[in-house]
């Protein structure tokens, strides 16, 4: 069983990944909002991370900076869910230090096989 | 009856309608608190349900909770409140599931026959839900309402058929802005804009169709989308809607779009615009789009038409040149030495190129 945290502030977006990952078999936590899904991170040590870009307090460039800067979270994939579409904003996702980007509108069963290969392609 | 009677009386009625009205207000902010709790209690129901079928629906095992969804008829809340939060977030067989069910419950047919409804709420409610679950049996629908008296009405069915995205919702809203019927009830043209560019690529055979409409609104608009787009196919029809369309905007459009499509073939046309074309905007988006298409024939053009005698092609010609690399900064640098006005716009230009990618100044002062 992998470990996810999902860091959305839609509540339905949230409940829907909670919901479909833990049905995959996985350990999903799911925060609202940048600041708190940096602490679960930091707490929970997941296998990967899904992280919408734009949310209150801290965006999800900002936490996905902040893993990156921390040896010991430098290399747990970070899996973007976001509506920023543009090329540019892909880039700066990867540049970010991005594993994955998804942009919404999103098919819940595309970002679960994508979820499944990045955590193959991850040692553990 | 004394007036000290009267006074009382007035005051004691007047003491009775506050209590009453406050009595009345009392009871009426109960209810809606209740309201609001059992709509709460409602959705904290039937959220976990919907969340957990699309969870596992694929499973094949999930017919119940499917069940459960097509049947809930809750007091204060319904399924498609929650649905339409949720269609705009959601694509691929997941969102097709979502839209099965509203077609199962009714939900479809009901928003259809909503668009005829008297009132403009119902008719605005029923064609955004139609657009939100993108389904194409609400085309004619949408299409009609696209005449409606009312403004939100006629913008939210510019929306669902943008939504809908079919070759077929392209053509009702082209066909319907050509339309006399347009004039009467005018839609502006930035949602159209998107609504058709949301389409896509399935616009195409309207869009193309279009650029002969009538109207000139929709041949601008025609233009513009056909370029940002892409297609390909559209080359011919735009340059001649550049050379010859009696419309400003519509010239404009076409030579926007050229450019963006940036084909050799258009170099002729444009070139042409540059020596024909009359409006300043006209023959300085036709530089542009020479500058996009940086074809070498187009070099002498571009050269002449920095001596223009309007600033804005000057400018337009000078930085059209840019996009030519070393040949087009040479030919500039000369120009920039000399004193004519073509000098001041390559000189212009030339510190702005310089800025941008951080060298040293070309040319000294």
């Amino acid at each position: 069983m992998s470990s996810i945290v999902v860091v959305d502030d839609d509540s339905d977006i949230r409940g829907l990944l909670e919901f479909k990952l833990t049905a995959a078999g996985h350990s999903v936590t799911a925060e609202a909002d940048g600041e708190a899904g940096l602490a679960a991170i930091m707490d929970v040590r997941p296998d990967v991370v899904v992280l919408d870009w734009m949310m209150p307090r801290m965006s999800g460039i900002e936490v996905c900076l902040e893993l990156r800067k921390d040896p010991s979270m430098a290399d747990i994939p970070v899996l973007f869910l976001t509506a920023k579409a543009q090329e540019s904003d892909v880039q700066r996702g990867f540049a970010a230090g991005g594993n994955d980007y998804v942009i919404k509108p999103f098919s819940p069963r595309e970002l679960s096989s994508r979820i499944d290969a990045l955590l193959a392609r991850t040692p553990r | 009856m004394t007036t000290a009677t009267v006074l009382l009386i007035a005051a004691t009625l007047n003491l009775v309608l506050i209590i009453a009205l406050s009595l009345s207000t009392a009871v009426w902010k109960a209810r809606r608190e209740r309201r609001a709790r059992r709509h709460e209690e409602e959705l904290a129901q039937l959220r976990p349900v919907m969340m957990r079928y699309l969870a596992t629906w694929e499973d094949g095992d999930a017919h119940d909770l499917a069940d459960i969804l097509i049947a809930y008829r809750g007091v204060t809340t319904s399924f498609e409140e929650l649905v339409a939060g949720l269609l705009p977030k959601l694509r691929g067989a997941d969102r097709s599931m979502l839209v099965d069910i509203l077609r199962r419950r009714g939900t479809i047919e009901d928003a259809r026959m909503g668009t005829l409804s008297r009132l403009p709420v119902r008719r605005y409610r029923a064609v955004e839900l139609l657009g939100a679950a993108g389904v194409s049996e609400g085309i004619p629908e949408a299409t009609r309402l696209l005449g409606d008296r009312n403004t939100d009405v006629r913008l939210a069915a510019v929306r669902a058929l943008g939504r809908i995205g079919t070759a077929e919702a392209a053509a009702g809203l082209l066909e319907h802005l050509d339309s006399e019927e347009a004039l009467k009830h005018p839609i502006p043209p930035h949602p159209v804009t998107m609504a058709l560019l949301r389409i896509g690529t399935d616009a195409t055979d309207a869009l193309v169709r279009s650029l002969e409409a009538d109207s000139v609104e929709v041949r601008t608009i025609c233009a513009e989308v056909l370029g940002v787009l892409g297609v390909y196919p559209a080359v011919s029809g735009l340059q001649v809607r550049a050379r010859v369309d009696p419309s400003v905007s519509v010239r404009l459009g076409a030579a926007h779009a050229l450019g963006r499509l940036s084909m050799p073939s258009s170099v002729d046309d444009l070139t042409a615009m540059l020596r024909t074309e009359e409006e300043v905007e006209v023959i300085a988006a036709a530089c542009t789009a020479l500058g996009r298409i940086a074809d070498p024939a187009s070099l002498p053009p571009l050269e002449q038409a920095v001596a223009h005698e309007h600033p804005t092609v000057r400018v337009a010609a000078a930085m059209a040149l840019v996009a030519f690399g070393d040949t087009g900064l040479d030919r500039l640098r000369e120009i920039a030495q000399q004193d004519a006005e073509g000098g001041d716009a390559a000189r212009e230009v030339l510190a702005r190129n310089s800025i941008a990618t951080n060298t040293t100044p070309l040319i000294s002062y």
